[in-house]
């Protein structure tokens, strides 16, 4: 029996059998969450997506959770009896989309590295260059212009609504509900209520 | 460099947030903005059931089609090995019938109940017995049959 880490029926992994029962077994209402969480996931990678859309972040997610049913080295393993399945899906989005960005940021890195120091020329003098293949690694002003836009949209719709704002700029630190509510004063439930005013707006733009 | 900006920064980090505020968010407020975004949740469940469905499918096909891959591979690799087997179809099924003689315990390795008589033995199925010994190393003996 495969076992993620640790002793015990806790960490059973689920079969692939099981994960297919998982899915045919959600609710409506878990569908849409589920959705919903991809799409802000994928807005969050922005040019990082590369194409991707939220419906591929949640096939990787599920044909990862495949893989580890099967292997003890590929996927992720869903213990089964320790998360239910959509956590475990919400876990393997949250990981996917992070590695994605990451693995666009690096991409551009290794290009740097690997022109000057894998340049070649032919007998003509034509110099090619490992970077000529791959993405234009500066900056993106357009993603930049947008993302600073949708920024100052949030700041302009939201004047006057005092939680909201510090709900935004806590966010853009990267704070938890928890976070907020220790540092911010507020309470749990207007920081809800406010993120839910600033998920409704952000919908409407976007 | 790809980095992301300030700005990008932010705003990841502000989309991330509200995508774990969904996640933990109770099940009446979900159902309450899929009412105000005029959501039909049936749809979106189909759809959402649908990708997560073809993402399977997309999985195991693909390990099918590896599995018949390396099925495919191991009889190309089997039908393409030399067996240095003797060169007539009379010589083969003497060289069966001495390694049977002299192992009989073989027999119950190659022979399935049906081929129990030599004489109703073609030439495939005693090729194919020969080359299963050989592979598994258990055919020493020289290509020519010495009948004892």
């Amino acid at each position: 029996m495969k076992k993620p880490g640790g002793p015990g029926t806790q960490n059973e992994c689920a079969t692939t059998a099981e994960v297919v029962a998982a899915i045919e077994s959600l609710s409506a209402e878990q569908y849409y969450r589920l959705k919903r969480f991809a799409q802000w996931r994928m807005r969050g990678i922005g040019r990082a997506a590369l194409g991707r859309t939220h419906d591929s972040l949640l096939a990787q997610a599920a044909v990862s959770t495949f893989q580890g049913s099967e292997s003890e080295t590929k996927g992720r393993k869903w213990a089964k009896n320790r998360v239910p399945f959509v956590e475990h899906l919400f876990g393997a989005m949250r990981s996917i989309s992070t590695h994605w960005k990451e693995a666009y940021e690096r991409r551009g890195m290794e290009a740097e590295l690997l022109d000057c120091e894998a340049a070649t020329e032919d007998d003509v003098g034509n110099v090619s260059r490992p970077s000529d293949l791959v993405v234009d690694p500066a900056a993106d002003p357009f993603r930049s212009c947008a993302a600073r836009e949708a920024l100052e949209a949030l700041d302009n719709h939201f004047a006057g609504d005092d939680d909201a704002l510090l709900v935004i700029e806590a966010r853009k630190e990267g704070m938890s509900v928890a976070g907020m509510v220790a540092d911010l004063g507020l309470t749990e439930k207007r920081v809800n209520a406010a993120t839910q005013r600033i998920r409704y707006f952000l919908r409407r733009i976007l | 460099m790809p980095k992301f900006d300030k700005h990008e920064e932010q705003v990841m980090r502000l989309m991330f947030g509200l995508a774990d505020s969904i996640a933990d968010a109770s099940p009446s407020e979900v159902l309450e903005e899929a009412r105000q975004g005029q959501i039909n949740l049936l749809d979106e469940a189909d759809e959402v059931r649908g990708i997560l469905r073809a993402a399977g499918r997309q999985y195991l096909q693909r390990k099918l089609r590896e599995s018949r891959q390396a099925y495919e591979t191991a009889v190309t690799e089997l039908q393409a090995k030399q067996y240095d087997l003797p060169a007539s179809a009379r010589e083969r099924i003497e060289l069966l019938q001495v390694t049977l003689r002299e192992r009989p315990e073989f027999e119950q390795i190659v022979m399935t109940a049906q081929h129990r008589n030599f004489t109703e033995l073609g030439d495939e199925d005693v090729t194919s017995f020969l080359k299963q010994l050989k592979d598994l190393g258990l055919l020493d003996m020289p290509a020519s049959p010495k009948s004892k």
